[in-house]
């Protein structure tokens, strides 16, 4: 048989496989819970927003995944259920229009440079030209691309590029590695950079003349589990007061 | 013969369909690997600078550390097999395991020892010593979790041997090391093969340790597990391709081993 | 050169405490039965063991005295061990070498007096062949020629023909008697084989349950043995008691067979001549040996001058070299030794009964 419909007969042989395996675990049916893919950055918010709406919606139930947008791109290319998916740049969206409905941004946010608490530098540029060690995503992560972008409008992208300690799969690994005192300086987005590490990290704004931004996306799946679940939920997600309430909160522009 | 029923003559029929139901388990995602590599582009994927790099990387870090496991695993499985040191067991258990620790645990914990912030961290850092996010330190990483293999290996093999050959030897005057030298490694030539293919083929897989110790970075320390799992999220084909490199790599060392591996082919020194 | 040696080990519940001495030029045997503690012995002189007590020494240097021992490696004693341990990875010549080379000779000088070894035991032929290649016979004398070519002050042979076959026997031993008398250190044979025993040494040492129980040569072995041991050893009917007497009148014996359970059997009253001055008449404690040959057998009860004759069972008739032993049970547990024709004259088998006489002047007793 032609290799196209062999591997087609594979994927769905192990998809039917592991869906059996996580059916096993699921203890309601699919209808009423809603199946998020989430960018790592996403993290907090969307985790409020999910409890947010499962407290307007009684007998809904929220399930969340956070990873590199490329890392879910990735499995949802593979045949990843799910509902809903949120993208941290448009180029990961893309990867998945096979498989997803039409994008909508729903969330803006600044870069910033970040340092250990016990730096000298006085600003981004500063703190990147005395770090020894840089940490960076790689460039298929959007955090990643919208790094290479801000700094290269900033011509600090050829002197900070070989300092690089590690190209992490999401913005969240640059931020550990800042963090954890291993890297003198990261590339992360602003609303990464809240109360829970205050102590730790340092935070410098880029120059304004940085027109770089990150945009969030969402879009449901095609073929997802609970379809009525994922149309309230990208709804919700993107005209809900209580909704746009929260990602303001949390440091994101909403458009 | 008849077969007289359960548990007489013939083995039942349950045996063989576990074992096939079991095997396919395993066989068909190797299949899949097979199937979904697209062959007609193998070559050039395989010249592309980047792969090469990683290859090259995963070669040196793994071979590096085969020969860091031998140079502490035959005293440490000498001091195990042949010594009446206190705490022995112990020992052997802090030795073997990094064999059952989670590999990413592992990293970590390398982290918290070598790391910027760790115990010996800035201490080694002050006299030029960096090991976190180097190559040094992707080497540490894999020797971290693949030497154990080789002490367990080696100790088996040192056990296996005929203590009283190597008294003979000391009656006939030859000191300690003599004997190591003359009696005991020659025997020992194919536990040592063995420990050398179980600790290369440990090292070359390795992944969660060296990506928390020593991340990920194209030429430094981007081993080939850690290339495949960045393709994986990028160039599906690669992923595919370098997969199944590791794969025909792993499939040699097996047999290579296959003489050890399996219990009873065993070969015995003949003893006269 | 002379070996002194108080071995005092305590292993696993079995305790040894072997002394002798032994001279260079006299080839020893130790034999005795399993258990007994032979290997155990070589053992610790070859220093492979420690003692707990007592001490080795060897002419002017103490091997081990029970505090601090002097290793293997520097006591200059070869071992041909029971197994041989030849290195399985060397060709004949270098196992034969090996101690020389260990010892700091260039390869070339340990080849050469290797090959004068190999030549004397002749193994020339296959000097470069591998162990596992070997025969039997071959790898024996490979070990032997390891042992000897570091020219030891105490050479141990432990059980050196123990894994051969028959027909290899002869030709090894004899090999082994010509090195040995050539020899001029001390050596000692461990053996549980007599012929070997005989063949390869002039002394013998008895041991059994940890102790040295007898030392002589093979002739006194043979006259008087002092254990159930030594007097299967040498093929002699040992037997214990006491002496009692009645006036001048020929003594009695109250006997049990050497090495028989008490409760086994009843003593026996053994007939014999008068004992020498040396042994005090009245309840003494004595051996008494009779050699199986002394021994007549015949179907109806004698009349004749053997005032020693008992109605036996034969239990058994086991052929040795030239004759036959007959075991016998009875009122008297006795070995007695006919030929073949004798047997087919009498037409014994196992279960038949028979009379076992003995004259009293062939029982020689002699002091416990």
């Amino acid at each position: 048989m032609p290799a196209r419909t062999l591997r087609t007969h594979l994927a769905a042989l192990c998809t039917l496989f592991t869906t059996a395996l996580a059916g096993c675990g699921a203890s309601s049916s699919n209808e009423h819970t809603v199946t998020i893919l989430a960018a790592a950055s996403l993290t907090e918010s969307i985790t409020d927003i999910a409890a947010a709406y499962e407290a307007d919606h009684p007998g809904a139930r929220v399930r969340t995944a956070f990873a590199g947008s490329q890392i879910l791109a990735a499995q949802i290319l593979e045949g990843a259920r799910f509902d809903l998916f949120c993208s941290a740049d448009d180029n990961q969206m893309d990867r998945v229009g096979g498989f997803t409905n039409a994008p909508i941004p729903f969330a803006t946010s600044r870069l910033v440079v970040i340092t250990p608490a016990s730096t000298t530098a006085v600003d981004a540029a500063g703190a990147l030209a005395g770090a020894e060690r840089i940490a960076l995503a790689a460039p298929e992560v959007p955090a990643g691309r919208y790094a290479r972008a801000a700094l290269e409008q900033l011509g600090l992208w050829d002197a900070a590029r070989p300092k690089a300690l590690s190209l992490e799969d999401s913005v969240r690994g640059v931020l550990t590695r800042v963090v954890m005192g291993e890297a003198d300086a990261g590339v992360v987005y602003a609303t990464d950079t809240d109360s829970t590490h205050a102590g730790t990290i340092r935070v410098f704004e880029l120059p304004g003349s940085v027109t770089v931004r990150a945009h969030f996306l969402a879009a449901t799946g095609s073929a997802p589990p609970n379809p009525a679940g994922a149309d309230d939920f990208l709804t919700y997600l993107v005209t809900d007061a209580s909704a746009q309430a929260i990602l303001r909160a949390h440091g994101f522009d909403t458009p | 013969m008849t077969n007289t029923g359960k548990g007489e003559g013939a083995a039942p029929i349950i045996l063989p369909i576990i074992a096939i139901t079991g095997l396919s388990l395993f066989l068909l995602p190797l299949a899949g690997l097979a199937l979904r590599t697209r062959w007609s582009t193998a070559f050039e994927q395989l010249r592309d600078p980047a792969i090469l790099e990683a290859l090259r990387l995963s070669f040196i870090v793994s071979v590096t550390a085969v020969a860091i496991a031998l140079c502490y695993g035959f005293p440490m499985a000498y001091l195990l097999a042949r010594t009446n040191l206190p705490f022995r067991r112990l020992i052997r258990g802090l030795a073997l395991l990094p064999m059952v620790l989670p590999p990413i645990v592992g990293g970590i914990a390398l982290l918290s020892a070598f790391g910027r912030n760790g115990i010996l961290g800035p201490a080694l850092e002050s006299i030029g010593i960096h090991l976190p996010y180097t190559t040094a330190g992707a080497i540490l990483a894999v020797t971290f979790v693949s030497a154990p293999f080789m002490v367990a290996t080696l100790e088996a093999g040192l056990r296996d041997l005929d203590e009283r050959l190597e008294s003979a030897a000391a009656t006939l005057g030859a000191p300690r090391w003599t004997i190591i030298r003359r009696v005991v490694l020659p025997q020992l030539a194919p536990a040592i093969g063995a420990g050398i293919a179980l600790t290369f083929a440990r090292a070359l897989g390795e992944f969660g340790a060296t990506i928390a110790f020593a991340g990920s970075l194209p030429g430094r320390t981007q081993t080939l597990p850690l290339a495949i799992y960045q393709s994986l999220h990028t160039n599906l084909e690669s992923a595919f391709l370098l997969s199944v490199l590791l794969l025909v790599v792993s499939l040699t060392i097996l047999i290579a081993l296959r003489a050890r591996i399996v219990p009873g082919n065993n070969q015995r020194n003949d003893r006269t | 050169m002379t070996l002194r040696a108080d071995i005092r080990i305590r292993r696993d519940g079995f305790s040894l405490a072997a002394m002798f001495i032994a001279e260079p030029g006299e080839p020893c045997a130790l034999i005795g039965p399993n258990g007994s503690g032979k290997s155990t012995v070589a053992a610790a002189l070859a220093g492979i063991l420690r003692l707990d007590a007592g001490s080795v020494q060897l002419f002017d240097k103490t091997l081990d005295n029970g505090r601090r021992a002097l290793c293997p490696q520097r006591r200059n004693v070869g071992v041909v061990f029971q197994d041989r341990l030849l290195f399985p990875k060397m060709s004949v010549r270098d196992n034969v070498g090996f101690g020389l080379r260990a010892r700091g000779q260039s390869r070339h000088d340990a080849d050469k007096t290797a090959s004068k070894w190999l030549d004397r035991l002749d193994l020339t032929a296959i000097a470069d062949k591998r162990p596992p290649q070997l025969s039997g016979g071959q790898a024996q004398r490979v070990a032997i020629a390891r042992a000897l070519a570091i020219e030891p002050d105490l050479l141990i042979l432990d059980e050196p023909m123990a894994a051969l076959d028959p027909e290899s026997k002869p030709a090894v031993r004899r090999l082994i008697a010509q090195a040995l008398d050539d020899f001029p250190g001390v050596s000692l044979c461990i053996t549980h084989d007599p012929v070997e025993a005989r063949a390869l040494a002039r002394r013998i040492a008895v041991i059994e349950a940890g102790a040295i129980v007898q030392v002589g040569s093979s002739a006194q072995l043979q006259r008087t043995p002092r254990s159930a041991f030594a007097a299967a050893f040498v093929g002699i009917n040992l037997f214990q008691g006491v002496i009692s007497c009645s006036g001048d009148k020929p003594v009695v014996l109250d006997a049990r067979r050497c090495g028989q359970h008490e409760d086994a059997a009843p003593p026996v009253a053994i007939r014999i001549a008068s004992p020498d001055q040396s042994i005090a008449p009245d309840r003494s404690e004595v051996f008494a040996s009779l050699h199986p040959r002394a021994i007549i057998l015949g179907r109806d009860k004698p009349q004749t001058s053997a005032r020693n004759a008992h109605r036996c069972a034969v239990e058994s008739i086991d052929p040795i070299e030239g004759a036959l032993r007959v075991s016998l049970t009875g009122p008297i547990t006795l070995t007695a030794e006919i030929t073949d024709a004798a047997r087919a004259d009498l037409d014994l088998t196992p279960g038949s009964t028979v009379w076992a006489s003995f004259k009293a002047t062939e029982v020689h007793v002699y002091r416990r």
